[in-house]
């Protein structure tokens, strides 16, 4: 019979972690066995020893030590902290940015799709002499395109290769943009202010072919 | 030789030594408290448990200034995820796998950078026995420790935690398996081959002394 499995018994049996139903056949073995006996009281020994360990006595400095350490650490730290989950960050941040976007595209939306656009499209009369066509609706969202693809694009289509009719009604639709701006601050019942309807809109043309200037007055001539 | 039950073998550590045996409640309302971020109740927690976790880390990392070290980063783990402590676990167990954690970190990051030879070891005071008239006893019982010590730096790590579970801080086989993710057989095995081997390295120590 080999000694050798009753080793790992022995050192279970000696802190009662071997099945109570295989405890009595090992005694039985060890009573025998001198081998095992020996090594049986090997075991007991060695683990006296191991377990003064923990009656080992630890210096209170260092635990003192420890503590201090750690509560300055955490007061330092001490500032009101997320402890939600972690996926938390990540998912507001993200919530954010599409908020932003779609916050960005609404206004894109309504500034060229608004009826208030319309109306104060119609709202301003065009008192240049060249080009003197009214600005429409259309000729707002074709400014309003180019504005948007001068945006997106601006290497391919620069504003300051826009026709002078191109350029004019881009400058209309600025102000009417603005002024529709104004007019959703201002509440939907302020669209029909004669203000509005009497701002003229004189282009003042440099040496320079790609510079244009406008300039707006309002109700009071300034 | 007479075998032990479980509850017998708990019973020669002595669980109420410390202060962290005071009544689970108490700890469970200081987790509450701060939780809530109330530091008063963390820095009772602390004061609570920061000897075992100390002790835990000084014998699975053999130094006590690496130990302290462990010991800070497994508060301030504590710390930083008490918020996601399920309240009706103990903590003890949640902190002895924390230390463990800790220190199995710190020996990764950082390997003693030799091997530290017996005599080298760190002695912890022992005010009781100093000056005492059974001096020698004292020393001879220090020396053991110190070989013991020694012995457990040399087995595997998962063996030395479970050993230092087991058989230092006293913690039932299941809750040891509970504490390293094993199962009870898997930990039975590694106490028992852990135990083998200090007796060996111990002997084996005591002979070449002779």
């Amino acid at each position: 019979m080999s000694c050798e499995r009753y080793e790992r018994d022995i050192a279970l049996a000696a802190e009662g972690d071997l099945p109570a139903s295989q405890v009595a056949a090992l005694e039985q073995h060890v009573a025998s066995c001198e081998l095992c006996h020996s090594f049986a009281q090997g075991i007991a020994a060695s683990q006296a020893t191991l377990k003064a360990l923990a009656d080992e006595p630890l210096a209170e400095a260092a635990i003192a030590a420890v503590r201090t350490r750690v509560l300055a650490a955490v007061t330092e730290r001490a500032q009101p902290r997320w402890s939600g989950p972690r996926w938390a960050w990540p998912a507001l941040a993200s919530a954010a940015l599409l908020l932003a976007v779609a916050l960005f595209w609404l206004e894109r939306a309504i500034t060229t799709t608004h009826p208030a656009t319309r109306a104060a499209a119609s709202a301003v009369p065009a008192t240049t002499p060249q080009p003197t066509a009214s600005l429409t609706t259309r000729s707002t969202q074709r400014a309003a395109a180019a504005v948007s693809q001068s945006v997106r694009t601006p290497k391919k289509a620069p504003i300051a290769r826009l026709s002078p009719e191109d350029a004019d009604q881009l400058a209309r639709a600025v102000v009417v943009l603005s002024r529709v701006k104004e007019l959703d601050a201002e509440g939907a019942a302020e669209i029909d202010r004669p203000a509005v309807t009497s701002q003229p809109l004189t282009r003042i043309a440099s040496d320079d072919p790609n510079v244009v200037i406008y300039w707006q007055f309002d109700s009071n001539g300034g | 030789m007479g075998p032990k039950t479980n509850e017998q073998a708990l019973t020669p550590i002595d669980l109420a030594r410390d202060e962290e045996d005071r009544p689970e409640s108490a700890t469970a309302n200081c987790v509450r408290r701060a939780r809530a971020g109330d530091v008063t109740a963390f820095a009772e927690l602390v004061q609570r448990h920061g000897r075992m976790v100390l002790r835990t880390a000084l014998r699975l990392l053999g130094a006590i200034d690496r130990a302290q070290d462990a010991a800070q980063e497994t508060f301030l783990r504590m710390h930083r995820y008490l918020g996601r402590f399920d309240e009706s676990r103990e903590l003890g167990p949640w902190l002895y796998r924390t230390v463990i954690n800790v220190c199995h970190d710190l020996a990764r990051r950082a390997p003693p950078s030799r091997q530290i030879s017996i005599e080298e070891l760190p002695e912890a005071e022992h005010p009781t026995t100093r000056g005492a008239p059974d001096a020698i006893d004292a020393l001879n019982r220090a020396q053991q420790r110190r070989l013991v010590q020694a012995a457990l730096m040399t087995l595997p790590r998962k063996e030395r935690a479970a050993i230092v579970l087991r058989d230092i801080e006293g913690r039932p086989t299941s809750e040891v398996a509970r504490i390293l993710g094993s199962s009870e057989g898997t930990v039975r095995s590694q106490i028992s081959t852990a135990r083998v081997k200090i007796k060996r390295f111990i002997e084996q120590k005591q002979e070449s002394r002779r």
